[in-house]
C-alpha cells in the first residue's frame, strides 16, 4: 500500500524528497487499473497520497472540485477498505483533514457542511474504535477546534460553536477547544460591540451581559492556563479579556508574561500591542508608543503602523505620519497576514492547523 | 512669519491670497495665523446663496471674531476617496459604487485633485491626492471586493493624505457595513478627525445591522460633513454628486486669530445675524502646543 510505502520510506530515514518520489511512485501504481478497484476511488487514494506528501493545496482543491456523489461513494469504498488495512488510521487521518482542507477552499464556498460532515464521520469512526487510545481523542478534539476555527473564519459563529461542543464532549478539558471557545465568546462580543476598545456603543443590560460573556470567556482560559501554563495563546486571550473587562493590573501581567516568554512573533506582536492600549487608556502615550514599536520589531504589519501614525499625529509629528503612512503605501504591510485580524476571527497563528496537518501526513 | 497651526485647519495667508483672484481675496498682514472655516448654510435643505461676511458671526471661545473673508466656489477642492471594498461589497453593490466614484472623479475640474483609499481589513492605497485624474479612474477600474472592515483604520489613514496646498480638502468615505477589524477604536479617530480639519462626508448603504452608522455619525458631525445614506446601490451615484455638489455650496470664511494664540481646543460657533439656517462647521481646531 502507498502509506506503508511512506512509512518505510520515514523509517529508513529517507529525506522528504525521497519521501515524495515513493508517495508518487505510489500514485502511479494506484492509478494502473486493477479489477475490483473502481477509477473513482484509485483517484480518491491519488489525494490522499498527494495530501500525504505533501501537496496539501493541490489535493484539497481538487478534491473540493468534485461532486458530493463522488466524494460520498469514494469515502464508502474507503471505508470498506478500512476493514481490510492495517493502517486504517493514519488513512482515516489523512481523509479527516483532506475533506477538511477542502470545506475551505476558495471555490468551496456553501460546501464547507458536505465536507465537514464527511470529515466528522471519520473522527467519530476513529472514536468508534473500542481500543482508541489518548492521542486518537486528542486529535479528534483538536480537529473539532480547528472546524470551530474555520467556520468563526467564515462568520459561521453557530455552526462554530456546535463543533466546540462536539469538541468538548470528546475532551471537556482540551486546552484548544477551550481556547476557541472563549475565541467564540470574543468574537461574538465584538460582533455586538464594534468599538470594545473605546467607549462602547451598548450599555444597560446589553452592556452588562458582554461583560459577564468577557468573565466566562477569561475563567475558560484561566482553566487552561492553569493547566497548561506555558499555553502562550490563552495568557494572550485571558490577558486581553480581563483588559476589556476592566480588570487591567490582571490584564496587564498576563500580557507582560506573554510579550517576555511567547515563543512565537506573532504572539508576542500582539501582547506588545495590548499592552499599548492599556498605556493610552491610561493616558501614557509615550509608553504607548514604545509598545507599539516593540511590536513593530516583532512584525510590522498595519496595526501597529496604524497605532503608530495615530500617535505621531496627536503630537504633530507629521514627517513621522508620512513615513509611517508611506510604510502602509508600499502594500507590503498589507500583504502580510495581521496577527489583529486573526485574532478577531478566532485564530492566533496556524500552530492548530499545521499539527493536525502534519499528523495527516505521517502515515 | 506665518506659520502652521494644529493639522491644516490653520493656514498660512500666502497660499490662500494665491489660490485666489486679488480683487476678492483680501489682503492678509504677514505674521497672522489664519483660520479657514468650510462651512454649510441651509435652509429646508437647500444652500443659502449669496451670503458675505457680514452676515456671519463666528466665535473662537466665546471671542468674536471679525470675518475677514467669505467666498464660495473659488478654491479647488482636493478629494480623498476612502471606499469600502470589504467581502460584504461585492456584485451589483460594487458595480454601483465604482460607477459612483467614477462619476465623481470625472466632474471634478481641472486644477482640482483627488486620491484614493481602497480598504476591506487592509489598507490599499491606490492613488495618492494628484491632479492626474485619470490615474485614480484607472485605479477604481482594478478594485475587488473581498475581506473584513477595517472602517476607522481607514479614516485615520486618510486623515494623513498629502492635500495641495490651497485647495479645499474633501474626504468621502463609503461604508456598508459595521467595523470588524479595526485596531483604533472610534474615539481615538474622531479624536485625529477633530484636529485634522477636513471636511468629512460619508455614504453609507442600507446595512441590515444595529449602528454601523454610530460612528459615521459621529465623525461627520466632528468634520463638518454630512452623513448621506443611500436607499439602494443604485442612489450611490446621485450621492456621490450631492456630496461633492454641497461642498461646491459652502462658504470659505477665514479669520486671523488672535494672538497670541493659547494651545490647546478652541471652541469655534458660527452663526448668520439676523437669519436663521442650519449650520454646519467644525466644531472647533486644535493648536499644538
Amino acid at each position: 500500500m502507498t502509506a506503508a510505502l511512506i512509512d518505510l520510506a520515514h523509517a529508513a530515514g529517507g529525506a522528504s524528497l525521497r519521501v515524495r518520489l515513493l508517495a508518487w511512485a505510489a500514485l502511479a501504481w494506484m492509478l494502473i487499473p486493477r479489477p475490483g478497484l473502481a477509477q473513482g476511488y484509485r483517484q480518491y487514494l491519488a489525494l490522499l497520497d498527494g495530501y500525504a506528501s505533501g501537496e496539501a493545496t493541490e489535493a484539497a482543491t481538487a478534491l473540493a472540485a468534485w461532486s458530493d456523489d463522488r466524494v460520498r461513494a469514494a469515502v464508502r469504498a474507503l471505508e470498506r477498505e478500512l476493514l481490510t488495512v492495517a493502517d486504517g488510521e493514519g488513512l482515516v487521518r489523512t481523509a479527516v483533514m483532506l475533506h477538511t482542507e477542502a470545506a475551505f477552499v476558495e471555490d468551496a464556498d456553501g460546501r464547507e457542511s458536505f465536507h465537514l460532515k464527511v470529515a466528522r464521520s471519520l473522527v467519530g469512526r476513529l472514536l468508534g474504535n473500542p481500543r482508541v487510545g489518548p492521542a486518537v481523542r486528542d486529535f479528534a478534539a483538536r480537529w473539532h477546534a480547528q472546524a470551530a476555527a474555520q467556520y468563526c473564519i467564515r462568520n459561521d459563529p453557530l455552526r462554530a460553536r456546535l463543533e466546540v461542543n462536539r469538541g468538548l464532549t470528546v475532551d471537556r478539558n482540551h486546552p484548544y477547544v477551550n481556547l476557541v471557545a472563549g475565541a467564540l465568546v470574543e468574537y461574538g462580543v465584538v460582533q455586538e460591540e464594534p468599538n470594545p476598545r473605546g467607549t462602547w456603543n451598548i450599555d444597560g443590560q446589553r452592556a452588562y451581559n458582554l461583560k459577564n460573556r468577557l468573565h466566562q470567556a477569561a475563567l475558560t482560559y484561566r482553566g487552561i492556563t492553569a493547566n497548561h501554563p506555558d499555553f502562550y495563546e490563552a495568557r494572550l486571550r485571558l490577558g486581553w479579556v480581563l483588559a476589556l473587562n476592566d480588570s487591567l493590573d490582571n490584564g496587564r501581567e498576563q500580557l507582560e508574561m506573554v510579550a517576555s516568554r511567547a515563543p512565537r512573533a506573532d504572539l508576542s506582536y500582539l501582547a506588545h500591542m495590548f499592552l499599548g492600549s492599556l498605556d493610552e487608556r491610561a493616558n501614557r502615550p509615550a509608553e504607548a508608543a514604545r509598545a507599539y514599536e516593540a511590536a513593530r520589531a516583532a512584525g510590522a504589519f498595519q496595526s501597529s503602523l496604524i497605532a503608530l501614525m495615530r500617535i505621531a499625529g496627536a503630537h504633530g509629528e507629521h514627517e513621522r505620519v508620512r513615513a509611517l503612512a508611506g510604510e502602509i503605501s508600499d502594500g507590503a504591510a498589507a500583504d502580510r497576514e495581521d496577527p489583529w485580524i486573526g485574532y478577531r476571527i478566532c485564530v492566533t497563528g496556524g500552530e492548530l492547523l499545521n499539527g493536525l496537518r502534519g499528523e495527516a501526513q505521517r502515515r | 512669519m506665518t506659520r502652521w497651526l494644529g493639522a491644516g485647519l490653520l493656514i498660512a495667508a500666502a497660499p490662500l491670497a494665491q489660490a485666489q483672484r486679488p480683487d476678492q481675496i483680501p489682503a492678509f498682514k504677514s505674521a497672522v495665523d489664519v483660520v479657514r472655516l468650510d462651512v454649510s448654510v441651509l435652509r429646508n435643505g437647500n444652500p443659502v446663496r449669496g451670503l458675505t461676511a457680514a452676515d456671519f458671526v463666528v466665535t473662537d471661545n466665546g471671542v468674536q471674531q471679525v470675518v475677514d473673508s467669505v467666498v464660495v466656489d473659488q478654491l479647488p477642492l482636493s478629494v480623498q476617496l476612502v471606499l469600502d471594498a470589504s467581502g460584504s461589497v461585492v456584485g451589483n453593490r460594487l458595480t454601483h459604487l465604482l460607477a459612483a466614484a467614477d462619476g465623481l472623479v470625472a466632474a471634478l475640474r481641472p486644477g482640482e485633485s483627488a486620491g484614493l483609499l481602497i480598504f476591506s481589513h487592509r489598507l490599499r492605497p491606490i492613488a495618492p491626492i494628484t491632479n492626474d485624474l485619470g490615474s485614480v479612474r484607472s485605479g477604481l477600474a482594478a478594485i475587488t471586493g473581498e475581506g473584513l472592515t477595517a472602517l476607522r483604520d481607514a479614516v485615520q489613514f486618510a486623515l494623513a493624505a498629502d492635500h495641495a496646498a490651497g485647495a479645499r480638502p474633501l474626504t468621502l468615505v463609503f461604508t456598508d457595513g459595521v467595523d470588524t477589524a479595526s485596531w483604533l477604536s472610534d474615539e481615538e479617530v474622531l479624536e485625529s478627525a477633530r484636529r485634522a480639519g477636513t471636511v468629512i462626508h460619508a455614504v453609507s448603504v442600507g446595512s441590515r445591522q444595529i449602528s454601523p452608522t454610530r460612528f459615521v455619525e459621529r465623525l461627520v458631525e466632528t468634520a463638518a460633513g454630512r452623513l448621506w445614506s443611500a436607499r439602494s446601490e443604485s442612489d450611490l451615484a446621485r450621492l456621490f454628486t450631492s456630496a461633492l455638489d454641497e461642498m461646491r455650496a459652502r462658504y470659505l470664511l477665514s479669520f486671523a486669530a488672535q494672538r497670541p494664540v493659547r494651545p490647546g481646543w478652541h471652541e469655534l460657533r458660527v452663526r448668520l445675524k439676523n437669519r436663521g439656517a442650519d449650520i454646519t462647521a467644525r466644531p472647533g481646531y486644535f493648536v499644538a502646543q
